[in-house]
């Protein structure tokens, strides 16, 4: 959703099941990663997708690899519990 | 952590990812043999996978869709272009807005009774690559944060 255009960090909360927190310290996750770019607008911040960034292949690999990460430790979570 | 090595190519668009089990290569293959099991590790958090295909033969087809937390329904499907059980799995993986990769898995017996898995994942393009993470967006982005909630609070306790 950010990718295409600007959202405010209260409004990404609405669109998702987690706290304005939550969202908030995804967001600075997000930023860190220089996957978005945050603008501040008045009382509301805003938040972008930095295309250019998720566009080149190093850092499509590691978002593919969070990914995966992610299944393989489900996995064990089900291997754990079967 | 059971995933053992990475290895990125970004020029051949490959991801290869190794992973240890406490299991047996039987066991294992379970996880990707029985679609009971696959639904419960295959969609990011918060996106639960329902399999409602699931022929795991040579030209066969699992189908499945994700359920995102609106009720939204994200459909994807694997074409299985070879399978050899319990020890190797090919097929290419997309969707209605998803690119078509190749998966291939290998499963291997290691001392001690552990079992190797290394899963490698290859994209034609990175037009495809980057098409998973921005159609639309919401399986992409939400796949994101849902794995990012889960490096920022592995235990779970938010």
């Amino acid at each position: 959703m950010v990718l295409h255009e600007q959202h405010s960090v209260s409004d990404l909360a609405r669109r998702y099941p987690i706290s304005f927190a939550a969202v908030h310290k995804h967001v600075g996750a997000l930023e860190r990663a220089g996957l978005v770019t945050k603008t501040r607008h008045g009382r509301e911040q805003r938040v972008r997708g930095d295309v250019a960034t998720l566009r080149s292949a190093h850092r499509l690999l590691d978002e593919l690899e969070t990914l995966w990460r992610g299944r393989i430790d489900r996995m064990e979570q089900v291997l754990e519990c079967p | 952590m059971p995933v053992t090595s990475v290895v990125k190519d970004a020029d051949a668009r490959t991801l290869t990812i190794t992973a240890r089990f406490d299991a047996s290569v039987e066991r294992v293959w379970r996880l990707w043999s029985d679609p009971r099991q696959l639904e419960r590790w295959w969609g990011p958090p918060g996106y639960p996978a329902t399999v409602t295909e699931h022929d795991l033969v040579p030209g066969g087809t699992v189908a499945y869709f994700m359920t995102g937390p609106d009720g939204e329904q994200h459909h994807g499907w694997w074409r299985v272009r070879g399978v050899d059980p319990p020890r190797a799995l090919e097929f290419d993986d997309g969707g209605p807005d998803m690119p078509t990769g190749a998966i291939s898995v290998a499963l291997s017996e290691l001392a001690g009774g552990d079992t190797q898995m290394i899963v490698t994942a290859s994209w034609e393009s990175a037009e495809a690559m980057r098409r998973i993470f921005d159609t639309g967006t919401d399986a992409g982005m939400t796949a994101a944060v849902g794995q990012i909630d889960e490096l920022l609070d592995p235990k779970g306790t938010t």
